[in-house]
């Protein structure tokens, strides 16, 4: 599993913390989501993790190891992350770029046996099969998406953790990749899935970790997060949370403040 | 050469006493055909030697060479080497700074006359390690060429003819001096360059030339031989004369800058011939008694 | 691909051989023979072993040098338009060179040491400015450091060379177009330690390469440090360029255009990349160096000036396949 222990951030140069004292723990066999406003500081506690910004105070903890002695390497094997924003400088054969989530486990020169099945098995989950010849510039937003769920997956970590997995993708490949995500949390892995689409977060996610202004506003199960009263103030938008039996979970929908014209 | 210079402190008689010191003066005099040890890029001289196959970098070098009677001996030259004409049908092998190695050492030479500048030092080195001879020379001055004449005509064996050179040389230039000498100096200024305006200093042969010939260089207080000066400089100090090649001078008289110069003016520009009073080699006579002549007209018949 | 390899290398020696037997003074293939057999002509050997040999044997290291530095630099800065002087190299060789002209020290080996100084200085600068910045290894802001170095620089040799004398402005300028007119085996000894010091260790780091043309964010998450691998690779980088401007002044566009042609040929990953690269640009070199001692012969055009005219229509047709 992995614990976020009091963590608080400060990027340099700013005056305002972007997280003060960000506490929860991620389990294994559970989808914990973090949702929250823009600038509410989700995608900081990503970084934070990847030591990208410093913390300010507070560590982060998996399976009972503060990461803070790690290499970078060293957590990387521990941890996969898919972060927000990638773009390959020059276009690469996508089965090569699946095959470096492999890197953090293989010495420089050659490979193995244990990182081809890995590979193998994550092209398999991640159904990106039919991409593996064809070059990263060749495919689609959401074909370039799966790819690197499926570099992540390779990486056979304990931990796996998403910024935003789900931008560019369309509906069908949106409910595919949350329910690749249930699955990868139901054979053993501790995913955390940082993601602004509170439906399908109340829809797949164990847990949900609500971040308002850097701080846990809501921490619990998606029936105790998802209401109305707690997500307006977070949001400071008008909001309807309706129950549907066919879905079995909240589902929120934003109301309009300016009246449609009349037709 | 001799190291034994000791007092005799003989004491059996004035004759003895005469031999012993006539030995001893011999002894402590320098041999005659005692010589600087280096070349002008500080490396060791190259023994004197009749030698069949020069290659000389330098329009000056070559000009000696020939007038050494070695011009047939000849076997390379750059492509500025146009005087005599015979050394234009001497191969051309390109340039006198960072000269071809490879078409030097395909001509088989064995002995290279090279320009003493920091950017030849390569090439020098290179043709060393060929086993080739190598003397470089430097000649910016008057006296540096009568030098660079005599060290050539002792390379290549034919130091009588080098005498003969300089003391012609010599010889020429003193009757110019001679037939300019009681007359007034005028004041010259040599354009050598535009943009940057350069003139000749006092570091060149050109302003020595000019001297000879009855004139004064306006900046001969800069030791330099190229110089760089201001437009204003020049005006300041009102030459009498402007001395430039063909070029340079015909677009001074329409010129509105140089126009505010007296000598411009007044059409007092003079042209000089660039191939004959542009380089320091055996023509050096005939150059003086050019400029003399544009100096003070009817001073030489 | 490995026989795109083969040929590769097969391409190299053939320039090579072109390169000792061609020149003002023709060697034919026997003479050849015979200079490394023995019983040649003293001045055919002469002319091969010690006025070409150097020469080529620098220019393969040269080439090999450049090739691998630009790859490193683009991979690293994420900028295909990356070189090998991009961050403050070229710049600052050329001052530590024409100083040491103007200071008319232009002996060739005090040159050389004067250049590689300033090229080296001139790396720290930039990195410096970077760190001062607060940013230190993000690229955009290397790159503006990099211009900001360059430009000082160049005013700083404008400066230099109108106060110089004559010869010095003009040794200098021959020196900023880059020459192999000099080469000597110690030059090419001491460039060889260097390529055979970074050379395989850039190929060791090649993975890290990879990783960062990714992001810096996709690299942390591979497992490579950001900000202390990209300054690894930067001073590696740099250190190659820096060698190869004290042997052989500023050669351009080879640096630029090799790791493009290497990507054309084996695809994007960086082992390969950086492999083919030394490759490709010892073969560009040594072609170069050889139609720039020959087309004008005996006069020697400047080797950056024949890099960039070669290299343009290269560029120009790999663009036209990029489409």
């Amino acid at each position: 599993m992995i614990h976020w222990d009091d963590v608080s951030v400060r990027y340099p140069g700013a005056t305002a913390q972007a997280l003060t004292g960000v506490s929860f723990t991620a389990a294994r066999g559970a989808v914990t989501a973090v949702v929250g406003p823009n600038g509410s500081g989700k995608s900081t506690l990503v970084r934070g993790l990847l030591r990208r910004v410093p913390l300010l105070s507070g560590r982060i903890v998996v399976d009972g190891a503060d990461t803070v002695a790690w290499t970078q390497r060293e957590l990387a094997q521990r941890v996969a992350v898919v972060v927000q924003r990638e773009e390959p400088a020059f276009p690469m054969r996508s089965g090569d770029y699946v095959a470096m989530g492999r890197a953090p486990h293989t010495a420089a020169w050659g490979s193995d046996a244990r990182s081809t099945a890995a590979i193998d098995s994550a092209v398999a989950m991640a159904g990106v099969g039919e991409l593996l010849d064809r070059h990263t510039d060749e495919l689609s937003g959401g074909e370039w998406q799966r790819l690197r769920l499926a570099r992540a997956i390779a990486q056979e970590s304990d931990v796996i953790v998403l910024d935003e997995p789900t931008t560019f993708l369309d509906i069908a490949h949106e409910m595919a990749a949350f329910e690749l995500l249930a699955d990868l949390a139901r054979r053993g892995r501790a995913v955390v899935a940082v993601s602004h689409q509170l439906n399908l977060v109340s829809r797949f996610a164990n847990v949900v970790v609500l971040l308002h202004r850097g701080v846990v506003a809501a921490a619990g199960t998606p029936d105790e997060v998802m209401q109305a009263r707690i997500l307006e103030e977070v949001y400071e938008w008008p909001l309807v949370v309706s129950r549907d039996p066919a879905i079995g979970a909240p589902t929120l929908v934003p109301l309009r403040r300016t009246p449609r014209p009349p037709t | 050469m001799s190291v034994f210079c000791f007092s005799s402190r003989g004491s059996t008689g004035k004759s003895w006493l005469t031999v012993i010191a006539a030995v001893v003066l011999a002894a402590c005099t320098p041999a005659p055909d005692d010589r600087p040890a280096l070349d002008d890029a500080g490396d060791p001289l190259p023994p004197p030697a009749v030698r069949s196959r020069i290659v000389s970098l330098n329009p000056a070098t070559t000009e000696i060479l020939f007038a050494l009677g070695a011009g047939d001996r000849v076997v390379g030259r750059t492509t500025w080497d146009t005087w005599p004409e015979e050394a234009r049908r001497v191969p051309d092998m390109g340039n006198a700074i960072r000269p071809s190695v490879e078409t030097v050492i395909g001509a088989r030479p064995d002995l290279v006359v090279l320009y003493a500048s920091g950017e030849n030092t390569d090439a020098a080195r290179a043709f060393r390690a060929a086993n080739i001879d190598v003397i470089s020379l430097r000649i910016d001055s008057i006296a540096e060429f009568e030098r660079a004449t005599m060290l050539l005509g002792e390379t290549v064996a034919e130091p009588g003819r080098a005498r003969t050179v300089v003391d012609s040389v010599r010889g020429t230039l003193e009757r110019v001096r001679a037939a300019t000498a009681g007359r007034e100096r005028p004041t010259v200024f040599m354009l050598s360059w535009e943009t940057p305006l350069m003139t000749i200093g006092s570091g060149s042969f050109l302003s020595e030339l000019v001297e000879i010939a009855g004139g004064r260089n306006v900046f001969a207080d800069l030791p330099e031989p190229s110089p760089q000066v201001t437009f204003e400089e020049v005006l300041r100090r009102d030459p009498r004369f402007i001395l430039g090649g063909p070029t340079t001078a015909s677009k001074l008289g329409t010129n509105e800058r140089w126009r505010l110069l007296p000598a411009v003016r007044e059409g007092r520009v003079l042209v000089m011939d660039t191939l004959l009073v542009g380089r320091p080699g055996v023509r050096l006579g005939e150059a003086a008694v050019s400029l003399a002549r544009l100096f003070h007209p009817g001073s030489i018949p | 691909m490995t026989l795109r390899v083969t040929l590769l290398v097969l391409a190299l020696v053939v320039v090579s051989l072109a390169a000792l037997a061609l020149g003002p003074v023709s060697v034919d293939a026997r003479e050849l023979w015979r200079v490394v057999t023995g019983g040649a002509d003293p001045v055919s050997r002469a002319i091969v072993l010690d006025v070409r040999a150097p020469r080529v044997a620098l220019a393969l290291l040269v080439g090999a040098a450049l090739g691998m530095s630009g790859g490193v630099l683009q991979g690293a800065l994420r900028n295909p338009l990356a070189e090998p002087w991009l961050l403050g190299v070229s710049g600052g060789a050329a001052v530590g060179a024409v100083l040491a002209m103007s200071a008319g020290l232009g002996d060739p080996s005090f040159l050389s040491l004067a250049a590689f100084a300033g090229a080296l200085a001139a790396v720290f600068v930039v990195l410096g400015i970077a760190r001062a910045s607060g940013l230190r290894a993000d690229p955009r802001v290397l790159l503006m450091a990099g211009v900001v170095v360059g430009a000082f620089a160049n005013a700083a040799i404008m400066v230099l060379l109108a106060t110089a004398p004559a010869e010095a402005a003009r040794g200098a300028l021959w020196w900023m177009m880059g020459s192999l007119g000099s080469a000597q085996w110690r030059d090419v000894a001491r460039l060889g330690v260097v390529l055979a010091i970074v050379g395989p260790a850039l190929l060791h780091w090649a993975r890290d390469l990879d990783a960062l043309a990714l992001g810096h964010d996709a690299a942390a998450a591979l497992g490579v440090a950001p900000e202390a691998t990209s300054r690894r690779l930067y001073l590696a980088a740099s250190l190659l360029a820096a060698a190869t401007v004290a042997a052989a002044g500023l050669v351009g566009f080879v640096g630029l255009l090799v790791p493009h042609i290497a990507r054309s040929l084996v695809g994007s990953r960086h082992r390969a990349v950086l492999a083919v690269s030394a490759l490709v640009g010892s073969t560009l070199v040594v072609g170069a160096d050889l139609a720039a001692r020959t087309t004008r012969a005996p006069a020697e055009l400047p080797l950056g000036a024949v890099t960039a005219m070669v290299g343009v229509p290269f560029f120009l047709s790999l663009l036209r396949r990029m489409r």
